[in-house]
């Protein structure tokens, strides 16, 4: 890989490319350009974005986002932030102080958004190498507060790689999953529990007060060969529940029931007709599909791992 | 989306007394008067932003995916118009599902509602449907009717929005629809119209004339569209006597679109002026004309049409206004003379469309329901 990473800018110079909305990143599936002026926001994008590579800030940048303050006009009203998106505003304001989160979420806008190439789930999803070496994956859909995020995070500890904490993008023709590594978005309690077993991880400052409660952000892994991301097969798909004390339980389900479960965490399977119902059919029958309750977390990934050796050879 | 026979790149007609809008770059590409490889790259997310605000994702997708110079495009730009082209595509499915299910609500009732603006080009299978994006579905009805419909709609699962007193009053009394009503499951959006525009307005029309064209329409045989002539004219009484423009771009385009479209048909273009000058809506048609010419450029065929005669000074003004409002880049640098002309034109819209002494209590009322609401 030639490609300069963030790495290679002093802090001093990722502010003044912020301020100007120069600073462009190679974060699959996209490359954005980023404008912000907001304190600690270059420290953040510095900490989770270290690895990642840097691209020319002219050429086609299909997503722009700018954190920008809004309200400045009404000097006495609450000055607040607004997402710029390629220059329209499809959000609600939010406090000053949230703009690295705004930016992530921004992010996962434009692809569930504009990225209608692929069937995207609102799922993370893992990768692994299965026994003949070929790249497989476990899919997590869930909804929100099933746990999925800090799961993912975790099976990072383990022999997993990140494929994406939120979204799972699901290729019609090729039945592979797109890898699009990026922070890990840990909320409330998870921040904790996840700085204890990762002391070592760099993590952002958390932001309370937001609509989805106190956020912060875990660094990824360096993304190797960025140019050229392997996708794998999904092999797994488990929907995990986190319910405090439970006993651990993975429950096979019926191909059917899981089917319509993942089709409801679908944002634009409508958009993909006919094609789209057959790719879902085709990637269930190439899976095997469960439930998973747990409380505690190694268990849980003990269990990922089971299942994961466990794939009966093809 | 089969490709249709593509134009060649025609090289752009400056008419005299027309100055290019900023926005031109997008109006240009979409009238295949630019070619998309003469678009730099960094322009091209300029204009795919500002496409995408003005609902013309679809179909600049659409003409741009279609040529041969496409291929030679930037791989990601081709991946976002194809992506683009599968929400318009979308749209159109979602568009003909409802007519579907409204077409067995209306079979029910015996009524022949006649559809108007999106739902019609849809159904009527028109060159403007392609890669539109839609919103709601109007139709018009007969008024005795409308109590009829209304109870049959509400059985169907649609549920009235906007229910208060005030809305209830404006909208039967002075527009010319019932409140828009909301399917409950499918979340789609319903207009019934029972006048083709308000009854108070200043543009004072006869209607008979544009609903005697009436025809059924080619792919939903359980209603009407309106004639040619008599579309084109409400689209554009609808842009004249408009308020907000948030699509303001795309519905002069759709007009753009249905001219070229109908002056196919022999004699059209005398037709046209002679149904304009029945209903009484010679000058909106000139006025709307010139707007288009501005915008998209002039194409010869309406050389024969009152466009070039002299605008009044305060139509060159409002023809000025509209210009500026409509702008997509203006709209996208966020630029305050933009606002100051979306403003006039805003107070413009609501004084043809309703006498002087509810003009003040209306704009009032907006005011107030709009203070608390601090939108974009």
């Amino acid at each position: 890989m030639t490609a300069p990473t963030l790495a290679s800018l002093s802090l001093k110079e990722i502010k003044s490319r912020l301020r100007s909305s120069r600073l462009a990143l190679d974060i699959p599936p996209y490359r954005p350009i980023i404008g912000c002026r907001e304190p600690g926001f270059a420290e953040a994008l510095q900490a989770m974005y270290y690895d990642y590579p840097l691209t020319g800030a002219q050429g086609f940048h299909e997503v722009s986002l700018e954190m920008m303050h809004w309200g400045s006009v009404w000097r006495f009203g609450r000055r607040q932030l607004k997402l710029g998106v390629n220059g329209n505003f499809p959000f609600n304001p939010l406090p000053l102080g949230q703009a690295y989160p705004m930016f992530e979420w921004g992010l996962n806008w434009c692809i569930t958004n504009y990225l209608h190439e692929r069937i995207t789930f609102h799922a993370a999803g893992i990768g692994y190498l299965d026994a003949e070496n070929r790249p497989a994956a476990i899919m997590l859909p869930g909804v929100p507060g099933a746990g999925k995020s800090t799961l993912t995070a975790a099976a990072l500890e383990r022999r997993f790689t990140l494929l994406s904490d939120e979204l799972c993008l699901l290729s019609p023709e090729l039945g592979t999953l797109l890898p699009i590594p990026r922070p890990i978005s840990l909320k409330d309690a998870s921040i904790e529990l996840i700085r204890a077993r990762q002391p070592g991880a760099r993590m952002t400052s958390p932001v309370r007060d937001t609509t989805k409660g106190t956020v912060a952000h875990l660094q990824p892994p360096p993304p190797t060969e960025i140019d050229n991301l392997v996708e794998p097969v999904a092999r797994l798909l488990v929907f995990p529940r986190y319910q405090r004390g439970a006993r651990l339980a993975c429950r096979p389900l019926p191909t059917g029931q899981a089917m319509l479960r993942l089709a409801d965490q679908s944002f634009n399977l409508h958009l993909h007709g006919e094609t789209g119902f057959i790719a879902l059919v085709r990637l269930m029958e190439g899976v095997r599909t469960f439930e998973l309750d747990y409380s505690d977390l190694d268990s849980a990934l003990d269990c990922l791992e089971r299942l994961a050796a466990e794939d009966p050879l093809q | 989306m089969s490709p249709s026979i593509q134009p060649p790149f025609m090289a752009p007609e400056t008419p005299e007394g027309s100055r290019h809008a900023h926005g031109e770059t997008l109006a240009r590409l979409l009238t295949r008067q630019l070619s998309p490889l003469a678009v730099s790259a960094g322009h091209w997310a300029e204009i795919l932003a500002q496409a995408r605000a003005q609902q013309l994702a679809g179909r600049l997708a659409e003409v741009t995916l279609g040529t041969a110079e496409a291929a030679a495009l930037n791989p990601r730009l081709q991946s976002q118009l194809r992506s683009a082209e599968r929400i318009a595509n979308g749209h159109q499915h979602s568009m003909r599902w409802e007519l579907n299910r409204l077409a067995a609500v209306f079979c029910q009732t015996g009524d022949r509602p006649i559809l108007l603006k999106g739902a019609a080009y849809c159904a009527h299978r028109l060159d403007v449907a392609r890669g539109r994006h839609y919103g709601d579905v109007d139709l018009l009805v007969a008024e005795d009717r409308l109590p009829h419909i209304e109870t049959a709609l509400r059985f169907a699962g649609y549920a009235p929005q906007k229910t208060s007193a005030y809305d209830q009053h404006y909208y039967r009394t002075w527009m010319h629809e019932i409140p828009p009503m909301r399917h409950i499951k499918r979340g789609a959006s319903l207009d019934v119209h029972f006048r083709l525009i308000p009854r108070t307005s200043r543009v004072d029309i006869d209607h008979r004339p544009l609903l005697d064209e009436r025809l059924p329409a080619r792919d939903a045989p359980a209603f009407d569209v309106l004639g040619p002539a008599p579309m084109l004219l409400h689209s554009m009484v609808h842009l004249y006597t408009e308020s907000e423009f948030p699509q303001g771009l795309r519905n002069l385009f759709d007009i753009h679109l249905l001219l070229i479209e109908f002056e196919k048909e022999k004699d059209f273009i005398n037709h046209l002026s002679l149904v304009a000058r029945q209903a009484g809506l010679e000058t909106v048609l000139r006025q709307t004309l010139n707007w288009r010419q501005r915008m998209f450029g002039a194409l010869s065929a309406y050389s024969t049409l009152p466009t070039h005669l002299a605008l009044t000074r305060p139509q060159r003004w409002v023809a000025r206004l509209i210009e500026t409002g409509l702008d997509p880049e203006a709209a996208q640098r966020r630029s305050r003379r933009r606002q100051t002309a979306l403003g006039l034109l805003y107070l413009r819209g609501h004084w043809l469309r309703m006498p002087t002494r509810l003009l003040a209590g209306h704009l009032w009322h907006q005011a107030k329901s709009k203070w608390r609401v601090k939108e974009t």
